[in-house]
């Protein structure tokens, strides 16, 4: 143990992988603060960028994407009013008054950043907590277990990340219809190849992922020329000095509002579905109810920021949960991670921490390293944020659609072809956010459809003979069956009762 | 979204659903008679159930229209759409030339277009948007990710 430990701490602390890491979280709260542009559409443009690195560094790299970005969301929700991710939404609520109205954009950023940084590292510390007795009792599931498993999240992400049950179960099935395509992993047979040799390894999850979630985005914010350029950005500069500094007994005053929103923040990150969303909507609202002074809410609370900000951040470590133990991503950046983890050769799941533990290990130092940097560059960088927000979106977006076809370029392996594919899954996305399916529900449904597939061939082998009596020794996947019986009744009820 | 939304894309999830049925599994899965499963299972359970969701919410909308007739609804912008089009044939013209010209001189052609469909003024910005930004990509992709562009 204490070798692999060694062995992980050599790893992590190479410079290469410090930098990478440091890189990544640079990329992530810029990206992240550009209003349209949000971590998971980071992630995607930089899965590209990993893939002469080492596994370690590749995977910190985005895991400090991932990061950066939840803090950049937050720069656009206190200087614009626009928040980069939804989930910065309700931190918008209270950092825009306190920046733009009371004048103290430094004070709003600040809070937002240290809370920020405590959520994130409060749910590393649970995730690796948790982490290990998780992952060995998931080692011991079977094939029948993990269909069904897959089967639960897939219900849950399509019935809670969206409006509709219907249009999230539609997405999720587009998705998992489109990882089947290309040779199948025993035999000879192909699927929806057309012929084109191209596709017979399947379809690259780089041009996939970047041509629904990063490229309509793109597309949209370019025929509409908005974006960037943004006049009147508060900087701070005529703060009075002393106003500008986030005092201790200031942050103090916040600290339950941070430990709520890093509990909260971390119990829903741990279930799929729901959501950074969520978490920051719940934590606000918790702590405005518990506060001392919730008529302060929704007019530059203190309180309000952390408990907002410090939810979002905790969300990302506690996904982590999921994907390394079960190999199940929570949400879209984890489904990206999990893309990433595959392309240099690691398969998540709960034999990864016996067969890759100098990674895992690795990677939990690595996410510390990401939150330090955070705290780092996103202090030292508080002036540049309005440079940043003040690029015209002329130039910012087309070099973000250039940027993906680079990308997918590099990366997918296969030239211009899986540039051409990119466009397609672009047009993909466009429509179904037009017509609201949940491109989120569609990437998920596309990463896990492999697994799927191979652990359904499985279970009906091992079920064929006897299926009724069979499936009586997997105490297991009844019980997930029933819940996802369970959580489409609960939606079915909760939409009916809403329409009448 | 609306009660039309619900009708069209219910509709085209029916649609592709049969599509699946009728013509992409039939002609384009092959099957190995090694496997004690047809290869073209999952995509069949994939096709029936996208025709019964699909189904579904086509009657979902159809019920709310009846319920609310002569309720005015937008479907997507369509001057929207007709510009993501432009956008979309402009950037297959771009992949086509960088296979053609190149990188270098695809990309900046594409990079001043689509900065001027965005904002269509500050034409010095945008020769140097073009000229800068696919020039710092390329020296990057080619010399620090050591990686060839076309």
């Amino acid at each position: 143990m204490s070798d692999i430990l060694l062995q992980a701490a050599g790893a992590a602390f190479q410079i290469s992988t410090i930098l990478a890491v440091l890189a990544g979280v640079a990329i992530g709260i810029v990206i992240g603060a550009i209003p349209g542009l949000n971590a998971a559409m980071a992630i995607a443009v930089a899965v590209p960028l990993t893939f002469t690195m080492s596994p370690l560094a590749a995977i910190g790299m985005l895991v400090g994407v991932m990061k950066g970005g939840g803090f950049g969301g937050a720069v656009g929700a206190a200087l614009l009013n626009t928040p980069g991710e939804p989930s910065a939404a309700a931190t918008a609520l209270d950092a825009y008054p306190l920046a733009k109205e009371q004048g103290k954009p430094r004070k709003a950023l600040k809070m937002a950043l240290y809370s920020s940084v405590a959520g994130d590292t409060w749910s590393d510390i649970v995730l690796i907590t948790f982490a290990f007795p998780l992952a060995k009792v998931a080692g011991q599931m079977g094939k029948v277990e993990q269909t069904a498993l897959i089967l639960f999240s897939f219900t849950m992400i399509a019935g809670l990340s969206g409006r509709s049950l219907i249009r999230g179960l539609i997405a999720t099935l587009l998705g998992l219809l489109f990882a089947l395509v290309g040779r199948i992993e025993v035999g000879f047979a192909e699927r929806f190849t057309f012929g084109l040799l191209e596709l017979s390894d399947g379809l690259p999850i780089a041009a996939v992922a970047i041509g629904v979630l990063a490229l309509p985005e793109v597309l949209i914010q370019i025929v509409r020329g908005r974006g960037g350029g943004s006049e009147g950005v508060p900087t701070g500069d005529n703060e009075p000095r002393g106003s500008k500094a986030l005092t201790f007994a200031e942050y103090w005053s916040a600290r339950w509002a941070i430990v709520r929103g890093a509990m909260i923040g971390t119990l829903i990150g741990a279930l799929p579905g729901l959501g950074s969303s969520v978490a920051a909507f719940l934590s606000y609202g918790v702590s405005k109810r518990m506060s001392r002074h919730p008529e302060k809410f929704g007019k530059g609370s203190l309180e309000g920021i952390a408990a907002s900000e410090s939810a979002n951040s905790a969300v990302n470590g506690a996904n982590l949960i999921p994907l390394l133990t079960l190999g199940i991503p929570g949400n879209v950046t984890a489904a990206l991670l999990i893309g990433a983890f595959i392309i240099h050769g690691v398969d998540p799941g709960p034999a990864v921490f016996t067969k890759d533990a100098p990674l895992i290990f690795g990677l939990f130092i690595a996410m510390f390293i990401a939150n330090a940097g955070v705290l780092l560059i996103g202090n030292f960088s508080l002036g540049a944020f309005a440079l940043i927000l003040r690029t015209p979106g002329q130039v910012i977006y087309p070099l973000v659609a250039l940027l993906c076809i680079t990308g997918v370029y590099i990366s997918a392996g296969m030239g211009l072809m899986g540039v051409w594919i990119m466009l397609v899954f672009g047009v993909l996305g466009y429509l179904m956010r037009r017509f609201d399916y949940s491109v989120v529900n569609f990437v998920i449904g596309f990463v896990l459809g492999d697994a799927f597939e191979q652990n359904l061939r499985g279970s009906i082998t091992i079920l064929h003979r006897d299926p009724w009596h069979g499936i009586l020794n997997h105490p297991f996947a009844i019980a997930m069956v029933a819940l996802t019986a369970a959580v489409v009744l609960a939606i079915m009820v909760r939409s009916i009762r809403g329409r009448f | 979204m609306g009660p039309k939304h619900d009708v069209l894309g219910g509709g085209l999830a029916v649609t592709f659903g049969l599509a699946l049925l009728l013509w992409l599994i039939p002609f384009h899965v092959s099957e190995d008679p090694g496997l004690r499963l047809p290869v073209s299972i999952l995509p069949r359970i994939v096709a029936w159930l996208l025709i019964g969701l699909g189904t579904l919410q086509m009657a979902g909308g159809v019920l709310r229209l009846s319920a609310t007739p002569g309720r005015a609804e937008l479907l997507p912008d369509r001057s929207e759409a007709k510009m993501v089009l432009l956008v979309l044939v402009i950037l297959a013209l771009a992949v086509t030339g960088m296979s053609w010209a190149g990188y270098l001189i695809a990309a900046p052609l594409l990079m001043a277009a689509l900065a001027w469909i965005h904002t269509p003024s500050a034409p010095l910005r945008i020769v140097l948007a073009a000229l800068l930004g696919p020039g710092v990509i390329y020296v990057a992709v080619r010399f620090v990710f050591e990686r060839m562009l076309p």
